[in-house]
């Protein structure tokens, strides 16, 4: 019997929530919404939950990124309540490497030297990882300025993840058997200065942001939540 | 579901502390905190980033330890209370997901209501239902307020113009050298100290315009003033001092204006709530003035005056008690939910 999933990614503006199992796709529902991820992130279950029937799910997967970290939080809290709930697994995938499995899926072909899964880090910088033609990462995924990114290989940007593939992978991953990789607290960012790095080589990953950037120390706001009331 | 009996978890995730309390038929039954203060520490204030973090990591071992304190298993759970505003946003985001997932998987109602609300019906769990209306004062890092809170909403009396009474603490903390938070530090210095050794200002007291507000800033630069007025070396008889002559500025301010609104306002219960609760001076100066005044008033204790997820479950079970519809889905989190909403609808 083959493992029921459900995913959820909240990396970039998109909320979106699909089910797989190891043999297939299967239904997803996703909204555009800026940063309002939390906001529509339950009718969405709702609307996947009426598309898919009764289903028992065995596990949830989220995607961590990477990605704006309110965002993702969103996601990977979201999904930490479901599988809290359902008494069921909860496992991370890079949300990267969910585009790349995709990718290959549907274009084989395309791809025998490898390709670079790109997505956009605002301040002039991107998101990347970079893949064999199996899919698999073998660097990455790592935060860098747009000017200095060059990677020889095919880019695939502008891409969003498809949840259902999301699921289906992680319903892959699991009958296999693959174990959960944690990620230390203390993550290292992909420093431009080439410093000690870490990288998440499995495919599976603790549901935790992938933090590639330390947090901004900003002291305008720091002692004062909710401002007055 | 039964007005009476209901298993209600409340989920607290507003600024740094990372809270889940169950109360079961109006009892308090777990209350689990997971704090990234000492993290924070390091920062000498809270930072949103950091807060939101370790929200992330703390929440599912803060469930768990709940769910053991309480006796119970997460099937038993019958709706889930979450703070949507006020706070940070970041963090709130981190509570108000975990919250929707978890009620969605279980099947259950759901509220999302407000973190000062939830600061003035912790004290049911102590004192038994509160009267309405009811006048609070809630002073924290966080906020500093004067509320009146009725059985279906909240409105903001007062509330400081520039600090919160605990950020004041800190700043003032910072200066005499104290650790961070300022609040117990300043506190015990001030035990052995004259409050009358130095006369420090009292803000926005004879203003008609602010006749509830607060400002303690000016309090800060006045105590910064009188210290550099010592020049190079400041003794601990100082340091006693002027914690003991800040602390007593801070709870005049506080308890004059508190009471002068449950006065006016022809409220006779006050409730007092949030960190700098925990103050000793506050709490007795309180005392003596609402006995003064012929006021009831109510304090939970301690522990239930930071911040907790305890609170939230009591907001959580008072709204199930007057039939409150639950919160529909779509909710966001906010740093300033609407001032006279107790819960999203
Ligand atoms: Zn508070």
């Amino acid at each position: 019997m083959s493992m029921s999933v459900l995913a959820i990614d909240t990396s970039g503006s998109v909320t979106s929530i699909g089910t797989g199992d190891a043999s297939q796709a299967g239904v997803m529902a996703s909204a555009e919404g800026g940063r309002r991820h939390a906001e529509v992130i339950d009718g969405l279950l709702a609307s996947v939950l009426e598309k898919s029937g009764p289903t028992r799910f065995d596990a949830v997967c989220v995607g961590v990124g990477p990605g704006p970290y309110s965002g993702l939080r969103v996601g990977i809290a979201f999904g930490l309540g479901l599988s809290r709930a359902w008494n069921v697994p909860l496992v991370g995938m890079c949300s990267l490497d969910a585009i790349a499995w995709s990718t290959i899926r549907h274009a084989s072909d395309e791809y025998e030297e490898g390709f670079v899964v790109a997505t956009d880090a605002r301040r002039n910088e991107v998101y990347w990882a970079r893949y064999n033609s199996a899919a698999l990462r073998i660097d990455g995924p790592r935060v860098q300025l747009k000017s200095e990114a060059d990677f020889a290989l095919p880019v695939i940007s502008n891409s969003v993840v498809d949840p259902a593939e999301m699921a289906l992978r992680a319903a892959q991953l699991i009958d296999a058997g693959a174990q959960v990789e944690s990620v230390e607290s203390d993550w290292v960012p992909h420093g431009s200065d080439g410093s000690a790095v870490l990288v998440p080589v499995g495919p599976l990953l603790a549901p935790r942001p992938l933090y590639l950037r330390a947090p901004d120390i900003t002291w305008s706001a720091a002692n004062s939540p909710g401002g007055v009331l | 579901m039964t007005q009476t009996g209901a298993v209600v978890l409340g989920v607290e995730t507003s600024c740094d502390e990372t809270g889940i309390g169950i109360v079961i038929d109006g009892q308090l039954r777990a209350n689990v905190i997971a704090s990234s203060i000492d993290e924070q520490a390091r920062f000498g204030g809270v930072v949103p980033e950091v807060a939101s973090r370790a929200h992330v990591d703390a929440w599912g071992p803060t469930l768990d330890a709940a769910c053991e304190q309480a006796g119970i298993a997460l099937t038993d759970v019958d709706a889930v209370a979450v703070t949507a505003g006020p706070g940070l946003v970041g963090a709130l985001l981190v509570g108000v997901s975990a919250a929707k997932g978890l009620a969605a998987g279980l099947g259950v109602d759901v509220y999302g209501v407000n973190h000062l609300a939830a600061h003035i019906a912790v004290d049911e769990l102590e004192h038994g239902e509160l009267p309405d209306p009811v006048i609070a004062l809630l002073v924290s890092g966080g906020h500093s307020s004067l509320v009146l809170m009725t059985a279906d909403r909240i409105e903001p009396i007062g509330q400081t113009l520039d600090d919160a009474a605990g950020e004041a603490f800190d700043k003032v903390a910072r200066l005499l050298g104290l650790p961070f938070p300022g609040g117990p530090h300043i506190d015990r210095a001030a035990a052995d100290g004259d409050h009358a050794a130095y006369d420090l200002p009292r803000a926005l007291m004879h203003d008609p315009d602010h006749l509830y507000d607060f400002s303690f800033s000016g309090l800060k630069t006045a105590v910064s003033r009188l210290l550099a007025s010592f020049g190079e070396e400041m003794n601990d008889a100082q340091v006693r001092n002027v914690a003991a002559s800040f602390q007593e500025a801070v709870a005049d301010a506080l308890t004059r204006k508190a009471v002068a609104a449950c006065r006016d306002k022809g409220v006779d219960h006050l409730v007092l709530g949030g960190g700098v609760a925990a103050n000793s001076r506050l709490r007795s100066l309180m005392e003596q003035r609402a006995e003064g005044a012929s006021l009831v008033l109510r304090v939970p204790r301690p522990g239930l005056c930071t911040d907790n997820g305890a609170m939230v479950a009591a907001l959580g079970s008072r709204l199930i008690r007057h039939g409150v519809t639950p919160t529909a889905p779509g909710f966001p989190a906010t740093s300033h939910m609407p001032v006279t909403s107790i819960a999203f609808s």
